[in-house]
């Protein structure tokens, strides 16, 4: 109850302080008047802005649930305005396609109440604001990790939720983005000449895609990078005169690019029809120049941050670019990646390969291809927004193809406009069929048959998480299985968490920290000035015996982590991590574990240690000789 | 009425090879995940 208390109030909030924004902005004298729908629906979107840059400010100088709870307070003051005005309403058509969404809202919502159980979650999502809650405060620690360097607008807000509802309320919010997306794939529905049940349909294509079934209820920051870019295309496809109007997109579009750095890439590619629509109207430049710079503005704050600590203003990306001896950082993920997917007839066939060959790429996060089933048919009809989200959608599919590891999941940026095209093109088709009578069983039969599969997976994703959620199922017992065994470490975390004692520290011979364990107490493996290194090409030096028996016995080390896999993992430079594995390792496996599961083991480091400094001993006389 | 027809018959043909294709390609996965979670 406590995380769906926490939502509502981060809501509110975020609604009242983005109001006044919104309506001073979405409405302007030329007749581009946005809907009331859309100037609610915006308000959580500007409203993002402010908060995120309170909880920087608050958090930098203390962050725990005491300093967060005060700054969601002063946060939620203008959300008193509310009490002013007359509630807001809107008449929706439920039947079918809204019964099915709210069914698929409510699943993630209750799925949200489970204890984390989703890869990046568990790594990086929630690992961070954990690490930050038990230092006291919201930190950038440089050779930590490579994500706290990524866009933090979205991670922010999850920090504040996590400080105050811990791991279900910042799956709420993430729940909240999925709704706010889902109604910007309806509103943008609207915009390109659907009526309300062509808009119900739209968010439900946009919920029931199986990425956003399988990660609704985890913490993402793809998902409300997909709600701002939804905004955007809606806004723009209202029209994009006047300085309001460009202040407006300048900001959603800031908005997305400080949310992940994808955000860029779906900014270029959304911007990019626009400006061309521009030239060649001759109308309209400057406000996009306009608007481009406030999203520049936007995201200068941590441009300029990463530069300052790395050097690199984009870090972790491009960091061979910024530095002679910088390392890609991202290479043995993408050449991993590279190696994997192999997807017949290149580029050309994408646009079918994409829907029908998933597996060629990250697996089914799309599901049964229904996008890919009306997709067509949206141009059936001629409707200058819908060419438009077409060229923004196939711009970030090109860059995504060329440019970024071929992960299907990375296509969440553009799923908005691609669900209210979809949709579209599936109500173009709907209306033909009620004038001809053999048509209408057979486009039922297909939405039948998509509506069906992706039920399929919606109950999947439901009974992964729901058993944990109701107090079903052990979390142990959801997270040890095959799928978690190298990553989890449910069990040991547990432990350590339990048998740890203030000052005392952990060493992790792991490829990944979870969230399940203590952070802070993990004995760091850089040194001081040595963060830079680890990125550069030479790299860091092995650390000797010695060395790591002073760091252990100075670090006060009481317990080694170990996972199931230590050193076979993609993403070597994703933490600082191994630098202790090749000493370690060879002793460890002639120690008993004080933990031995099939999550990860516990040995006691003193033992540990002994064997370590004897080794040492043994071997300081061979080398004297 | 003849570009409704021409719709009505685009869409059903292409109906057919996307969900065909889509069953080829996934439909023994989807068949053995199904199994498996049934086998819970």
């Amino acid at each position: 109850m406590l995380a769906f208390a926490v939502t509502a109030a981060l809501i509110l909030a975020l609604a009242g302080l983005g109001r006044p924004l919104a309506w001073r902005l979405g409405t302007c004298r030329n007749g581009q008047h946005l809907t009331e729908a859309e100037l609610w629906a915006l308000a959580p979107l500007l409203g993002a802005l402010p908060l995120a840059v309170l909880v920087q400010v608050v958090g930098a100088w203390r962050y725990d649930p005491l300093s967060m709870a005060v700054t969601l307070a002063v946060a939620l003051l203008p959300a008193l305005a509310f009490l002013r005005l007359r509630p807001f309403v809107p008449v929706l058509p439920w039947w079918p396609w809204g019964w099915m969404l709210a069914v698929l809202v409510g699943l993630m919502a209750v799925s949200a109440l489970a204890p984390p159980l989703d890869h990046d979650s568990i790594r990086y999502h929630l690992t961070l604001p954990r690490r930050d809650l038990e230092l006291g405060r919201i930190g950038l620690w440089f050779g930590w990790s490579i994500y706290e360097f990524f866009p933090p607008l979205t991670a922010l807000l999850t920090r504040l939720a996590y400080a105050l509802g811990g791991a279900a309320a910042a799956q709420m919010l993430n729940v909240f983005w999925v709704v706010m997306a889902a109604l910007w794939a309806g509103l943008l529905a609207r915009r390109l000449g659907l009526g309300p049940q062509g808009a119900m349909a739209a968010a439900l294509l946009f919920v029931s895609q199986r990425v956003v079934l399988n990660l609704g209820a985890a913490v993402t920051t793809d998902i409300p990078l997909a709600a701002f870019i939804g905004a955007f295309a809606a806004v723009a496809v209202a029209g994009t005169e006047g300085a309001r109007r460009a202040l407006l997109l300048g900001l959603l579009l800031g908005a997305a690019m400080a949310t992940k750095y994808q955000g860029i890439v779906a900014a270029v590619a959304m911007m990019t029809p626009l400006a061309v629509l521009a030239l060649l109207r001759r109308r309209g430049l400057p406000a996009l120049i306009l608007a481009g710079s406030v999203a520049l503005l936007v995201l200068s704050p941590i441009l300029l941050r990463n530069f300052w600590i790395t050097g690199n203003p984009v870090f972790p990306t491009a960091h061979p670019l910024f530095g002679a001896d910088n390392l890609d950082i991202f290479a043995p993920f993408t050449q991993a990646m590279a190696a994997r997917s192999v997807v017949p007839g290149g580029l050309a066939a994408l646009p079918w390969t994409m829907f029908i060959l998933q597996d060629a790429f990250d697996g089914l996060q799309f599901g049964f291809p229904i996008l890919l089933l009306g997709l067509p048919f949206a141009f059936f009809r001629h409707q200058g927004g819908r060419a438009l989200c077409l060229v923004g959608i196939v711009i970030y599919t090109l860059v995504w193809w060329g440019a970024m590891p071929h992960l299907l999941r990375f296509l969440q940026p553009i799923f908005v406009p691609l669900a209210a095209l979809a949709a579209a093109g599936l109500v173009e088709v709907a209306v033909v069929g009620r004038r001809i009578g053999w048509f209408r069983p057979v486009f039922a039969a297909s939405v039948g048959v998509a509506i069906g599969i992706q039920a399929l997976f919606a109950g999947s994703s439901a009974l992964y998480r729901l058993p944990v959620a109701l107090g079903l199922a052990d979390i142990r017992s959801a997270l040890e299985v095959p799928a978690f065994q190298y990553y989890g470490l449910i069990t040991p975390c547990l432990w350590l968490q339990d048998n740890l004692r203030p000052g005392e520290r952990y060493v992790a011979v792991i490829n990944d920290p979870s969230v399940y364990c203590p952070q802070a107490p993990t004995l760091h493996p850089l040194g001081a000035g040595e963060a830079a290194r680890f990125y550069s090409r030479g790299g860091l030096p092995a650390l000797s015996a010695a060395q790591v028996a002073e760091m252990l016995r100075g670090g006060n080390v009481r317990y080694v982590l170990v996972a199931n896999n230590p050193g076979t993992d993609d993403e070597t430079y994703a933490f600082a991590k191994h630098r202790f594995d090749a000493v370690l390792l060879p002793i460890l496996r002639q120690q008993k574990p004080l933990v031995d599961s099939a999550s990860g083991k516990i040995y006691d480091a003193l033992a540990v240690l002994a064997a370590l400094e004897s080794g040492i001993g043994a071997a300081e006389p061979a080398s004297g000789r | 009425m003849h570009k409704d027809r021409l719709v009505a018959v685009a869409f059903t043909l292409w109906a057919v090879l996307v969900t065909g294709a889509f069953l080829q390609a996934n439909g023994a996965y989807l068949f053995g995940k199904l199994l498996e979670r049934l086998g819970r």
